[in-house]
């Protein structure tokens, strides 16, 4: 992309029309792209992963890359206003977020207001010039003398002096983020204390802070815009469509869905955000509970307590004692104990089949109970795999211990042990797609057709990544000597190679709508 | 030890004596310039008249960047003052200027008797009886004023 066309692209929001027709150009390119790939129906939720190293609808920023562009809409906005100041133009560009259209709207409506709103009164003359006075000038902060060249005073004329300023700023910017909206010191006063004077009074450690501080306003009012969320991680990516389905690659290796933008989420191929989102709510939700009292218990026939049954005979006492009502029953046709008995045609003879309620609240037990235990079996391979995945991440980061034991233990090349580092990159990106594939099952119809392909597949994926899992994690110890060393060699690279192959075979068939999946 | 706060405290003490605003003064503690003493003194025609009421001021070494902690050391009854004393005030939290003196801040807190905030209320009850009932608000603050001539 050049930069013109990055530029153009900012901003999706803003409904002029050259920018929507902008937008409608790309999609048209893009979806033109997946259906001659793919021929898959359009409004298919699923697009697919293999075309993610082809389709390049996103950039990694880094600080430099943020530094240029918002300098740019700088320049472009200080051109069309004709504002000499760069300064001038920053502020007032922070106060409207970043939304340069909306500046220009705004401003050329009313400059005036526009201008006293965001604290810039006067765009061409920012700060006060000494008037010549014979004499020193008082500041209001320390109350010392000091003369006029060691004060200084934004366009308000409300002068201090220039160690109380430097003091008031640096204090401002060690307190956080709003410091880039700081106004002058005076009360009540609304001028926002400009770039330029920071850069005058402040040193240059805490003018970079500022600095910094403007930059990561410039991404956090701009929804195209976001950072990486990996801990630590210092780019930025953009990315020009709203509805991205494939997963980003930041240069700090995170992969991750762009509009989750979330670290512990990550990349959640083969399954749509909405239903990512379904699931964790599932996961953390107190209806879970309410399902398994369902499934697991039954009610007092009397004060309607919920019971469950974990041992013992069929004659219940509803106790007292557990906050129950002390009704004696029978747990298999929930009528009065005192109905059973040897008086009333012996102790069990309930086994009649009875329409009643408690026969209607057993069916509600049983599919609530079938529910749970699909739920529990789906629940439990994503997490296993889940936590597969934290394992595979972290020998992807030890590789290189085991490099080192290997190149110390054999007589081999540095190149010889690449494939160590590819074996733990395929097995990452396996684990993280099994984890979601459950999600992606559970919500699949339980009898469509669609079904038994996902599930061939999904099988496919998951023996093999085992394999692979298993064959990695030999221990070197048992490699006796180099002809050990390069068998064991070709047996992981080998099943590098299957397991990719199955991976691409899984998402592709998922991408391609299991032929015509139904999914809710 | 001189320190930038410590000298301006020096000079805000100084204009103070020499040019004390109307019904209130103030201190510092003999042997320690950052923790002051004051008194407020009720306006007069209010209902706050004749009550004297002690206030501590504590500042740190940030001062005037920071603003100082103020709380009131005799009983209060009023809408924006909490039960332990401390004030509810916006020029004490984020619109704090370091350009405010002693003077100013407790001119401020001065008006605030008369002129209460009940819709951030740090005592509800008073900050109810001001809206609600003035008759059960007046005879409460001039209970408060009474004792305030005895502690």
């Amino acid at each position: 992309m050049t930069d013109d066309e990055m530029y153009e692209d900012y901003d999706v929001d803003d409904d002029s029309a050259e920018e929507s027709g902008n937008e409608s150009l790309d999609d048209t390119e893009y979806d033109d792209a997946a259906t001659q790939e793919f021929d898959f129906d359009e409004n298919q939720p699923q697009r697919s992963l293999g075309k993610l190293t082809r389709q390049k609808s996103f950039e990694v920023l880094n600080k430099d890359d943020l530094f240029s562009e918002s300098h740019k809409i700088i320049k472009e906005v200080k051109d069309v206003l004709s504002i000499p100041s760069e300064a001038a133009v920053s502020t007032l560009l922070r106060h409207m977020k970043w939304n340069k259209e909306k500046l220009i709207e705004r401003y050329m409506e009313n400059p005036e207001k526009l201008c006293i709103d965001a604290g810039v009164p006067n765009v061409m003359k920012l700060n006060a010039t000494i008037v010549e006075k014979s004499g020193n000038v008082s500041c209001l902060i320390c109350l010392e003398d000091y003369p006029p060249t060691q004060t200084f005073a934004l366009i308000c004329n409300h002068r201090y002096c220039l160690p109380c300023y430097k003091n008031y700023l640096e204090i401002k910017v060690s307190e956080g983020p709003e410091c880039i909206y700081t106004p002058c010191p005076a009360p009540k006063c609304k001028v926002i204390v400009h770039q330029d004077a920071f850069k005058q009074i402040v040193s240059p450690e805490v003018f970079e802070r500022f600095n910094n501080f403007i930059l990561k306003s410039y991404v956090d009012d701009n929804p195209q815009v976001k950072w990486c969320p990996a801990p630590g991680c210092i780019y930025s990516i953009r990315c020009d469509r709203k509805e991205r389905k494939e997963a980003v690659n930041c240069k700090c290796g995170f992969q991750y869905c762009f509009n989750c933008n979330d670290y512990e989420i990550g990349d959640h191929m083969p399954c749509p955000c909405s239903q990512v989102d379904k699931w964790l709510q599932k996961a953390s939700d107190e209806s879970e509970n309410v399902t398994w009292m369902l499934a697991n218990t039954k009610k007092c026939p009397e004060c309607r307590s919920p019971i469950e049954k974990n041992g013992g005979c069929m004659h219940m006492t509803c106790r007292k004692n557990a906050g129950g009502c002390g009704f004696e029953f029978c747990w298999l046709c929930r009528g009065p104990w005192t109905e059973h008995g040897s008086t009333t045609g012996g102790y069990y003879n309930c086994n009649k089949y009875d329409k009643s309620k408690a026969k209607e609240d057993d069916d509600k037990a049983h599919d609530a109970k079938t529910e749970l235990e699909a739920y529990m079996f789906y629940y439990h391979r994503y997490e296993s795999h889940r936590n597969a995945m934290k394992i595979a991440d972290e020998q992807r980061r030890n590789a290189h211990l085991k490099e080192q034991q290997i190149l110390s233990k054999f007589d081999v090349r540095s190149a010889d042990t690449k494939f160590l580092m590819e074996a733990t990159e395929q097995l990452l990106k396996n684990r993280r797609v099994l984890q979601y594939s459950y999600v992606y099952g559970y919500y699949l119809d339980k009898k469509s057709q669609e079904r038994n392909l996902f599930e061939y597949l999904q099988e496919d994926l998951e023996k093999h990544t085992n394999l692979l899992s298993t064959q990695y994690e030999q221990s070197l110890d048992k490699l006796e000597d180099y002809q050990a060393f390069i068998k064991w060699k070709e047996q992981v690279t080998n099943y590098t190679r299957i397991t990719k192959k199955f991976l691409d075979n899984f998402v592709d068939g998922v991408a391609g709508g299991l032929v015509n999946t139904q999914i809710n | 030890m001189s320190t930038a706060a410590r000298r301006r405290l020096m000079r805000d003490f100084k204009r103070l004596q020499s040019d004390p605003p109307a019904g209130i003064s103030g201190a510092p503690l003999e042997n320690n310039i950052l923790m002051w003493q004051a008194v407020i003194f009720g306006p007069d025609d209010s209902i706050w008249e004749g009550a004297t009421f002690k206030l501590s001021l504590q500042f740190s070494e940030e001062y005037p960047n920071d603003a100082p902690t103020v709380k009131f050391l005799s009983k209060m009854f009023h809408p924006n003052v909490y039960a332990d004393g401390s004030i509810c005030l916006d020029i004490l939290q984020n619109q704090w200027s370091p350009i405010y003196d002693i003077a100013a801040i407790l001119t401020s807190i001065q008006s605030l008797l008369c002129d209460p905030n009940p819709n951030s209320p740090a005592n509800s009850e008073s900050a109810r009886l001001f809206r609600e009932n003035k008759r059960e608000y007046n005879r409460k603050v001039k209970e408060i004023v009474e004792q305030s001539w005895s502690s």
